[in-house]
């Protein structure tokens, strides 16, 4: 947690969580009322009528972003809502980007590469996959970025762009955007 | 029905295809032609299938003191249609027999890239004030009516970005090496044989190709004001089978695409990985732009972007379009 001018700072992280919900009339709105009461951001919400758990409960899968800190309070709202919480999953890393990398990755220090893109839970690389012909022959690699915002993700992909002007490899992209 | 006047300028596959097409069309009368050595004038119409049997056998279509340059300026035309190899550095000699037409106020309807690229605002400048049409519909992808649809058809809608598979010889390479395991030298060795790649494919390979169309819709269609040079160019000589192999098992394919962000101001051609099921995986020699609009979203225009007849097509709409909106 950082500390600016004395104000308390915290990320929002975002968090999937599986609701369980009694069949019957007003439930959705007892599991929505504590999290929209606590400021959470609902990212989406998907509730299927016709898969049900074992005891027969409507089961609701939620994805909202919090500061960390105000989780245990909201699960604590919902269980008084008679909400049961059965899954819990906290992923930092949200945003995907998938690269490939041709050129002499290995002699050109790939620890350095990777090392130099790493910013502990800000932006990791998180897969590489690596295919070397021959000795000489320039290699290819799948390299796997995931980072915690767009914003977190476009200074990664800068660094990574001056490491392979510097090192000489050609670096294909994804296109960005939702064509 | 009136009788419109043609000189044409450039016997080569394309100007064979415009040959073709205007034979059977009563609107139209070539009167005078040229070639890279000699041109030929006849105000009561000209045979084509005569001037290319004269130019096979002589390697001549005509007389060799009458020019391009000569018909521009001299022979009783409405409308020239250019249609030589592209010049991408001075444009030349098809920009001056173009200028020379406007100038005489005759309509121009060109597929030559090299004179769109280095001067369209002055030749669009040149046709305004002449009242003439200066149409180049085959200048980006062939016979895809990529111009007229960003114009007309999405009229109104602000261009937020635009994606583009501009090369048919770099996307017939990606498409091999992706669906048959070919390395780079094998797919460009079987396109040559094929005729889909030219003796020296360099300026396809290397993307300076799709480049200079990303600048002429850039600069005709986008307002913007760019050149070769602000183009991030990147080819596909580099790319490793291994790359397509890599893609391929994520979901993904890899295409040379130009790109453009009116609002960023930047323009790019590279190879990108795309989603298989993107509109853009085209394949074989094939053409696609995808334009992302204000109100219409994403609009992706598909088709054969290289190629004798079909670049001809793109000729007859610009013909038909200025025979429509002028009197002479």
């Amino acid at each position: 947690m950082k500390r600016i001018r004395g104000i308390r700072v915290q990320k929002n992280v975002r968090t999937s969580l599986r609701l369980e919900l009694k069949d019957k009339p007003g439930q959705l709105l007892a599991a929505i009322e504590p999290i929209s009461r606590i400021g959470a951001n609902v990212i989406t919400i998907s509730h299927q009528r016709d898969t049900k758990s074992q005891n027969g409960a409507l089961i609701v899968d939620i994805i909202i972003s919090l500061p960390e800190a105000r989780l245990p309070e909201l699960i604590d709202a919902l269980r008084k809502n008679e909400v049961a919480v059965v899954r819990i999953g906290t992923e930092y890393l949200t945003c995907t980007k998938t690269f490939i990398l041709i050129g002499h990755i290995l002699h050109t220090d790939l620890t350095d590469t990777v090392n130099r893109i790493d910013k502990a839970n800000v932006a990791e690389v998180t897969e590489l996959q690596l295919i070397m012909p021959k000795v000489s022959e320039r290699s290819t690699a799948k390299l796997t970025i995931k980072a915690v915002g767009e914003a977190e993700m476009g200074n990664a992909i800068t660094i990574l762009k001056e490491v392979s002007r510097e090192k000489h490899l050609l670096i294909i992209d994804e296109i960005a955007g939702d064509l | 029905m009136k009788l419109w006047k043609i000189a044409l300028i450039g016997l080569g596959s394309v100007g064979r295809g415009v040959a073709q097409v205007l034979k059977d069309n009563p609107q139209f009368i070539i009167i005078a032609a040229a070639d890279s050595k000699s041109g030929v004038i006849n105000p009561s119409g000209l045979d084509i299938e005569v001037l290319l049997a004269k130019k096979k056998t002589t390697g001549r279509c005509g007389d060799p003191k009458l020019s391009a340059a000569r018909i521009a300026a001299e022979a009783d035309y409405d409308i020239l249609i250019e249609v030589t190899p592209t010049n991408s550095v001075t444009g030349e000699p098809a920009l001056s027999t173009i200028k020379t037409a406007l100038l005489r106020s005759k309509h121009v309807v060109t597929s030559n890239k090299g004179p769109v690229s280095l001067a369209s605002a002055e030749l669009l400048g040149i046709a305004e004030e002449k009242n003439v049409g200066f149409l180049f519909e085959g200048t980006v992808a062939g016979a895809v009516p990529i111009l007229r649809g960003i114009k007309y058809g999405l009229a109104g809608n602000k261009i937020t970005a635009l994606y583009g598979v501009l090369n048919g010889t770099c996307n017939y390479i990606l498409t091999r090496m992706e669906g048959e395991g070919l390395t780079y030298e094998q797919a460009l060795a079987e396109a040559r044989d094929l005729g889909y790649a030219e003796a020296d494919p360099s300026s396809d390979i290397n993307g300076t190709d799709a480049a200079i169309k990303l600048v002429i819709l850039a600069n005709t269609m986008l307002g913007m004001n760019v050149t070769l040079a602000d183009v991030n160019q990147t080819g596909i000589s580099g790319l490793t089978v291994a790359a397509l192999h890599m893609a391929n098992i994520n979901g993904q394919s890899i295409r040379l695409i130009a790109s453009l962000n009116p609002e960023k101001n930047t323009l790019e051609v590279s190879p990108r990985l795309l989603p298989k099921d993107n509109p853009l995986v085209v394949s074989g020699t094939l053409n696609a732009v995808t334009v992302e609009t204000e109100y219409a979203g994403a609009i992706t225009f598909i088709g054969r972007g290289a190629g004798s007849v079909e670049t001809a097509s793109a000729i007859l709409a610009d013909l038909l379009f200025i025979t429509d909106k002028y009197d002479r």
